[in-house]
């Protein structure tokens, strides 16, 4: 009996890693994304310097949940977005703002992909 | 005359050991103990038992279990939560169904099956034989393991859940 309990403390430790998981890669993934929204409309306005410190402040804030995510989902895709940060950076400080919403538009998309691929829908259990 | 050759220096080695394989090699091998250790725990968790005397649900269990571990183990770019959780669910499912089984005959007679008499006053149920999927040959090597010779010697053959062999000698063979 003394094994039931701790199979069923287990199901409970592991069922609140997962959920505690979920909801922070969500939140966290819908931060970063209304950030990049923001960054959007300052380059769409030709704000450069503003877009440049706020992308500066998303990188530091993704660098912080990096650890978290590192340790929950693949390190690959993690590494992507945040290569697709600095890019950003950069980007953010030529004239060709049809390059820089593009990688953004891509970088929004990968994050929304971690995003979709914690929730627990039928095409992802397949 | 000048001499052109490559000195060695421990700062170069660090940078290439770094920059290639060398911090991957240690992350394998901090996560190798720590997986081991883990399934050691996961193990001994759900009890002991002898491969022998598995259900087969706990030996199906016991390979993926090593399976899951070796993911994470191997793969540096996969998180080692992802090979840490499915151990601890399975581990967990098991004791579950295994307390279950002990409690419920019906439950256990699901998972388990019902043990087979494949030999009845010497003579071999040849239906039970296909039904198991097992040849005349695979019945005389277990009987052999036994240290039975001839199938006529036998009152009682059993095949068990587990695929291990049961036997009651005739009364005149017991010594």
């Amino acid at each position: 009996m003394k094994r039931l309990w701790i199979a069923i403390l287990l199901l409970i430790i592991v069922g609140a890693i997962t959920v505690s998981e979920y909801i922070y890669v969500t939140s966290s993934v819908q931060k970063h994304i209304y950030a990049l929204d923001e960054i959007d409309k300052k380059i769409s306005q030709n704000d450069r310097e503003d877009a440049y410190d706020m992308l500066c402040r998303l990188e530091n804030r993704f660098e912080d949940t990096d650890r978290v995510f590192n340790a929950f989902l693949l390190h690959s895709d993690i590494d992507n977005i945040s290569g697709n940060i600095a890019m950003l950076k950069e980007y953010s400080k030529s004239t060709n703002n049809a390059q820089f919403l593009a990688l953004s538009a891509k970088t929004k998309l990968q994050l929304l992909s971690l995003s979709k691929s914690e929730k627990p829908l039928i095409d992802n259990i397949l | 005359m000048h001499k052109n050759f490559t000195v060695f220096s421990w700062h170069n080695f660090q940078n290439c050991a770094q920059n290639s394989f060398g911090d991957k090699m240690l992350i394998i091998l901090i996560r190798t103990v720590l997986l081991y250790a883990f399934v050691t725990l996961a193990v001994r968790i759900m009890g002991k038992r002898q491969i022998s005397d598995m259900t087969t649900s706990e030996f199906v269990i016991t390979l993926i279990v090593s399976d899951i571990a070796a993911i994470p183990m191997q793969n540096t770019a996969q998180p080692m939560i992802s090979g840490l959780v499915p151990i601890l669910v399975l581990v967990a499912i098991e004791v579950i169904v295994s307390v279950i089984m002990m409690k419920s005959k019906k439950f256990h007679k699901l998972i388990c099956g019902n043990p087979i008499v494949v030999i009845s006053n010497g003579k071999v149920d040849e239906k039970a034989l296909s039904e198991l999927r097992i040849t005349y040959e695979d019945l005389d090597s277990l009987l052999r393991q036994q240290e039975v010779f001839d199938t006529k010697d036998v009152k009682y053959g059993i095949m068990e859940t587990n695929g291990s062999l049961s036997i009651l000698k005739k009364e005149e063979q017991k010594e």
